[in-house]
């Protein structure tokens, strides 16, 4: 098991140094660096240029800066955030737990909505739930992340004023001191009357925008997987053993058709932090993915780096996590 | 009365291309005590008449029958509640493919305590100390180890005998044992044989062996079906079987048995089973039989009397030659 683990660490380093190199690289073909952008129309003489351009080490050749960018993280060092002054690790694991409330909420709506209609959609093949649910389906993944936000948004929050349109909660009526980063947590702890209610109307319309798409997803392969599995001879075994319908397709089926379920669910978290970003930026959300694409706009490239590095180790702890969780349900691929 | 009464059953399937009758009209009884063998080759509808009775087939199934009895129950109307608590309980199954029978996620001592649980409502100490007992029984050495262990990391054999456990633990009338010992190999199945039969002796309850091995219909059955293209064609005594089949298919069969070739050529029966689409208008084994007459390929035959063995024939053989009984004259 921890040689299995270990194995799949040393793994990553590639991946890892690949990350470095094309992030670091993409960003500097961008045109305009962190100065002249913040500089913006009004232009700055040559001299000045220069040297702020010596301050931030800019005027080394691309290599060297490369370089001296991976010496400072392999000793643990990803900067400091050229627009805040904040060291990147910091400001990244302030925001982290916004984007990690959101991205959980998203994918609890999809596995929580789509491996029930997955599974009764396969038992009633052929039924008209199950042609609508799989042409939603289809609509579901196909929908620009951006244009459903705005959709939502304009109907459910401008037309019938039933959510807000942004941010994390009612900022004029309720304050508090983050204590987890969590707000469902943070508005619980707060005792602050209607803290948490307000938490999680400002929740629902950027989960079930994040979790659109691996709903429809999660729902499709559910329903494939269960309709391979209810052919299967144990099935009938099941049912020949006198157990009830229940118990047959929610134990005796379910769990053998969530075995790829899983595997699916853990490659949609690296979508879920891409759809984060869309996300975060639609509805205001002070997370991760909005503060990267801000950065990109102030060519922060510290903060980009780092926070892009983060983002990735998270989606290859994932992964792994993914990849023993597997274990778990199929007992014939427990690593030994 | 018999344990299991069936007359007449038909199951049909619908399929893209239309009905598909893969049973056509199948009588028989079976007692406590008895051991009925149902022999045919694959796709003669041995195993489909079997879940009929189980109600284990898929939806496009349709089921008919004159008269479909269990203990007195009518399987016919029976609800899905009956079907589960009493039938299910009552007649057990056991099934070709061990290996996939079971279930890959959950091990051996969940599975049986399952079914404790279900028809017996055994709390999980009482479960699992019937549990040992049922894989003692059924020759698994060291039993409450085998409790943990998942089906991967069972043999065929083995698996098969857990399956018979967990047949058992619902202590059956009637066990249904559907070619148990085809995926096995030879030494192995000779073992699950013995070991059912030893077990309807000690149970006393009825044995329905569906197979296509002729050698072990004869070790083990004492009365045998004959199934040919979805139908019933003879049905004997085994001994009566061996010595003097009396449909010409039954005949053919047994004259292939290698023990009872005479040459160095091993006799075979010409031509392959009617598809599912081309079923004949006269009798399904005309245009393979010896003994077929013009007669044969136009009129479907009906049913000799007992004595002939209720033969599916024009010309039901009597000591190897065709004679026109009553009913057909």
């Amino acid at each position: 098991m921890i040689k299995f683990i270990l194995r799949r660490l040393l793994l990553t380093i590639p991946t890892f140094v690949a990350l470095m190199f094309v992030t670091f690289i993409a960003i500097r073909l961008v045109p305009g660096d962190p100065i002249e952008v913040r500089t913006g129309e009004h232009g700055i003489s040559p001299e000045r240029l220069a040297y702020f351009r010596h301050e931030l080490g800019l005027d080394q050749p691309v290599w060297k800066q490369f370089i001296d960018y991976v010496w400072h993280l392999l000793h643990g060092d990803f900067g400091v955030s050229l627009s805040s002054n904040e060291k990147v690790l910091t400001e990244f694991l302030t925001l982290f737990p916004a984007t990690l409330e959101l991205s959980i909420a998203g994918i609890l709506f999809a596995v929580v909505l789509g491996v029930p209609a997955g599974v009764f959609a396969a038992v009633k093949r052929g039924s008209w739930f199950d042609h609508t649910l799989m042409g939603a389906a289809v609509a579901g993944f196909s929908m620009p992340i951006f244009w459903w936000g705005l959709l939502l948004i304009m109907l459910v929050s401008e037309g019938w004023h039933l959510t807000p349109v942004s941010g994390r909660i009612d900022m004029i009526n309720f304050y508090f001191e983050p204590t987890t980063g969590f707000m469902l947590i943070d508005s619980l702890l707060s005792d602050q009357k209607g803290a948490f209610l307000s938490a999680l109307h400002h929740l629902v319309l950027p989960m079930i925008v994040l979790g659109t798409v691996p709903l429809a997803v999660i729902a499709r392969m559910t329903r494939s997987s269960m309709l391979e599995v209810l052919s299967e001879d144990y099935v009938r075994t099941a049912r020949a053993k006198g157990l009830s319908e229940f118990r047959v397709i929610s134990l005796h089926a379910l769990r053998n058709a969530l075995i790829p379920v899983v595997t699916v669910v853990g490659l949609q978290v690296g979508g879920l932090l891409a759809g984060a970003v869309l996300t975060e930026t639609i509805f205001s959300w002070p997370g991760v993915g909005k503060w990267l694409i801000d950065s990109i706009g102030r060519r922060d490239y510290p903060a980009l780096q780092g926070g892009i590095l983060l983002i990735s180790s998270l989606v290859i702890i994932v992964n792994l996590l993914v990849d023993l969780l597997y274990g778990a349900i199929n007992p014939r691929i427990r690593h030994g | 009365m018999a344990l299991l009464n069936i007359r007449n059953l038909s199951v049909s399937f619908s399929t893209r291309n239309g009905p598909f009758k893969a049973v056509d009209g199948i009588d028989l009884a079976v007692d406590r005590d008895d051991v009925l063998a149902i022999v045919g080759e694959s796709g003669s509808g041995k195993s489909v008449a079997m879940l009929a009775v189980m109600g284990l087939l898929p939806w496009t199934a349709t089921v008919t029958a004159d008269l479909m009895e269990f203990n007195g129950l009518d399987l016919l109307t029976i609800s899905d509640q009956q079907r589960r608590t009493i039938v299910r309980r009552d007649i057990a199954m056991i099934f070709q493919e061990p290996m996939t029978s079971l279930n890959p996620c959950f091990t051996v001592g969940f599975q049986i305590g399952e079914t404790l649980k279900t028809h017996f409502g055994l709390d999980k100490k009482a479960q699992k100390k019937r549990s040992i007992e049922l894989l003692e029984q059924v020759g698994i050495t060291d039993p409450e180890k085998r409790l943990s262990a998942y089906p991967h990391q069972l043999s065929g054999g083995m698996s098969q005998r857990v399956m018979i456990a967990m047949a058992l633990s619902s202590e059956p009338k009637l066990l249904i044992a559907d070619e148990p010992t085809t995926a096995l190999d030879v030494t192995i199945q000779a073992q699950i044989l013995d070991l059912l039969l030893r077990l309807r002796h000690e149970t006393g309850m009825g044995l329905v062996l569906i197979t296509h091995d002729m050698g072990v219909v004869a070790e083990t059955a004492q009365r045998v079906v004959v199934q040919y293209a979805g139908q019933q064609v003879e049905i004997q005594e085994t001994r009566g079987l061996f010595r003097d089949p009396h449909h010409p298919y039954t005949a053919a069969l047994l004259a292939a048995l290698p023990e009872r070739a005479a040459g160095r050529l091993l006799p075979s029966i010409p031509g392959v089973v009617p598809g599912q689409f081309d079923r004949l208008q006269g009798c399904q084994f005309a245009p393979r039989c010896t003994f077929a007459h013009p007669r044969c390929h136009a009129e479907r035959p009906v049913r000799a009397s007992n004595e002939e063995g209720r033969a599916l024939c024009h010309t039901p053989l009597l000591h190897g030659h065709p004679y026109l009984w009553e009913g057909t004259r």
